[in-house]
């Protein structure tokens, strides 16, 4: 602003110096011009007038001479001679002042000379003042655009920074929003899964509560007939006993004695002691009969004369226990177990309108690793409850195709076929680092095994799954039981 | 005889298979195998089991129909445990 206010104040300056270094520019120098051309034409103008006097007067002593040469000398000649000299000392003064004016303008002209040769200095010190100042000012614009070509550089790079900060935080918002998504899918995927794990666990207590009812009923139950059968032989054992004992006591003679004694006491009382000696000969019959029967009852089924151990009541009731043993209550248990478990869901139609069709044959084009997302939806409890409700739908679907309805019901064949030597044989089921651990084959087998986390842990012949540690697996094919570890280290100890 | 687990099958049905797992019997290969979306970022609710063959340099994949042997492919490709 300065800069530019300075030369506006300079080019008045110049403006001003060069109205006044040009005559024509301004009224004073235009008169002063005139003056000075006037008084040029005057000084000429007597110049002129003199030179034609000087003229007339070479020609006056030219006629002069003549005429003294003619001998005339006259008076009037006398007369015109001083009057020219007069005027010629008139216009000679009259030049003197000219030249005087002259002088004086002549000095004026150079003090002119000298203030216009000032002015030119002065106007060069002002021009090269206003190149100067231009070239300050044009130096200064070009600093200037410099400096605002530079804050534009750094602006722009303050905007590519915030472009790039911009497309950072696009990024981050991205990743965030994935990140989000992720959340929400395993939110979705933890309430499905709690939800499932509730879902069974309210099974699990409901079909434990059932099984438990199921066992303690048919404990009662058994234990009911156990007791009815142990009641029912102890009964027989006790009457058989009583029979023994009845035999064993008998003793004919001595009876028939008291009776006779008896009765020749009472033969020899009233009337009512013989009814009552004919009422004793009555339960003698009876006991008589009771000795026939008994023998009826022992003999046919074979039971020899009584030994010593017979009449040992316990070693006896042993006996007749071991002879009529009933079928094991675990058993039972275990056979009504395996009828729940071969309780299927209604097979898919679906599934088995598939398992129908024929089957297509498709070529393999290109096999590649899966990415490792995959991976993990493979392992989670959404995608295995998925496998596993289809394996169970599969299963029952085979069971419709291979075994008939009366089957089914009974659950007689709905155990799966044996499996094949050569099938265990050649079977991998290494697909998530699974190995065979031990094959246990007999009842009270057990193995200890070490888990990774340093527990150590026995398992026995029977034992099911949900009762092993994590990280192994119990499978029964027939009667072995194989053992299988993913978590497992060390060996068998 | 390759393993196939973890891996993906593409099948001349255009269709990717995601191998669970896999079973060797009298020296062929039978899968449990799931359908992957078009994207391979995810599983599909199409689950299968294949039995591989050989014929003429080229390897074929079926689906295995017969009732007894797929319940004894069940049976020894058992279902993972949820360890979550």
């Amino acid at each position: 602003m300065n800069t530019e206010k300075q030369l506006q104040d300079s080019n008045k300056l110049l403006k001003e110096l060069m109205s006044r270094l040009n005559p024509g520019d301004s009224d004073e120098d235009k008169q002063k011009q005139e003056e000075i051309e006037e008084v040029k034409k005057s000084i000429e103008e007597y110049e002129d007038e003199i030179e034609k006097l000087k003229k007339k007067i070479d020609n006056k002593d030219n006629y002069k001479r003549h005429n003294d040469d003619l001998g005339q000398n006259t008076v009037i000649d006398e007369v015109l001679k001083e009057t020219i000299t007069k005027e010629i000392e008139t216009i000679q003064t009259f030049i003197q002042q000219c030249r005087k004016g002259q002088e004086t303008e002549t000095k004026k002209l150079k003090e002119y000379n000298s203030n216009r040769e000032t002015l030119d200095e002065e106007i060069k010190y002002i021009e090269q003042r206003l190149i100067k100042d231009e070239l300050a000012k044009k130096s200064n614009i070009a600093k200037g655009i410099h400096l605002q070509q530079e804050e534009i550089n750094n602006l722009r790079k303050e905007i590519d920074y915030r472009n790039n900060s911009i497309e950072k935080i696009d990024k981050v918002m991205e990743l965030s929003a994935e990140k989000i998504r992720q959340y929400g899918q395993n939110i979705t995927e933890s309430y499905n899964r709690l939800t499932a794990l509730k879902k069974r666990e309210q099974n699990l207590v409901e079909s434990s509560k059932e099984e438990l009812i199921n066992k303690e009923k048919s404990i009662d139950i058994y234990a009911l007939r156990i007791d009815k059968d142990k009641l029912s032989k102890l009964e027989y054992v006790l009457k058989t006993l009583k029979n023994r004992l009845q035999v064993l006591m008998y003793n004919p003679y001595e009876e028939i004695k008291k009776q006779i004694a008896e009765n020749e006491k009472v033969l020899s009382s009233n009337n009512e002691l013989e009814e009552k000696q004919s009422n004793e000969s009555v339960t003698l019959e009876k006991v008589e009969d009771k000795k026939e029967e008994n023998s009826v009852e022992v003999d046919p089924s074979g039971v020899k004369e009584p030994k010593k151990e017979d009449v040992d009541l316990n070693l006896f009731i042993n006996k007749l226990f071991q002879e009529t043993e009933a079928p094991k209550a675990t058993e039972k248990v275990e056979a009504e177990e395996k009828q729940v478990e071969h309780k299927l869901e209604h097979p898919d139609e679906n599934i088995i309108k598939a398992l129908r069709k024929n089957a297509e044959k498709l070529e393999l084009l290109d096999v590649q690793a899966a990415p490792e997302n995959l991976k993990k939806e493979k392992l989670s409890s959404m995608f295995i409850n998925k496998w596993n409700n289809w394996t169970k739908k599969v299963t029952a679907a085979t069971i419709e195709l291979v075994y008939d309805v009366a089957d089914k019901i009974s659950g007689k064949k709905n155990e799966l076929p044996e499996v094949e030597q050569s099938f265990k044989d050649n079977l991998n089921i290494d697909g998530d680092k699974e190995e065979l651990y031990k094959v246990l084959k007999n009842e009270g087998e057990y193995t200890s095994v070490n888990l990774n986390d340093g527990e150590q842990v026995y398992i026995k012949y029977g034992d099911k799954q949900e009762n092993v540690p994590e990280g192994v697996t119990v499978r029964y094919d027939g009667n072995d039981m194989y053992i299988y570890y993913s978590k497992v280290k060390g060996k068998n100890r | 005889m390759e393993n196939r687990i973890n891996k993906i099958m593409k099948l001349s049905d255009n269709k990717n298979y995601y191998i669970l797992k896999q079973a060797i019997y009298n020296n062929e290969s039978y899968y449990t195998a799931v359908q992957v979306t078009d994207d391979m970022q995810h599983l599909t609710e199409e689950i299968s089991l294949l039995h591989e063959t050989k014929e003429n340099d080229k390897i074929y994949l079926t689906q295995v129909k017969d009732p007894k042997m797929i319940q004894l492919l069940l049976k020894y490709m058992k279902v993972p445990e949820v360890t979550e």
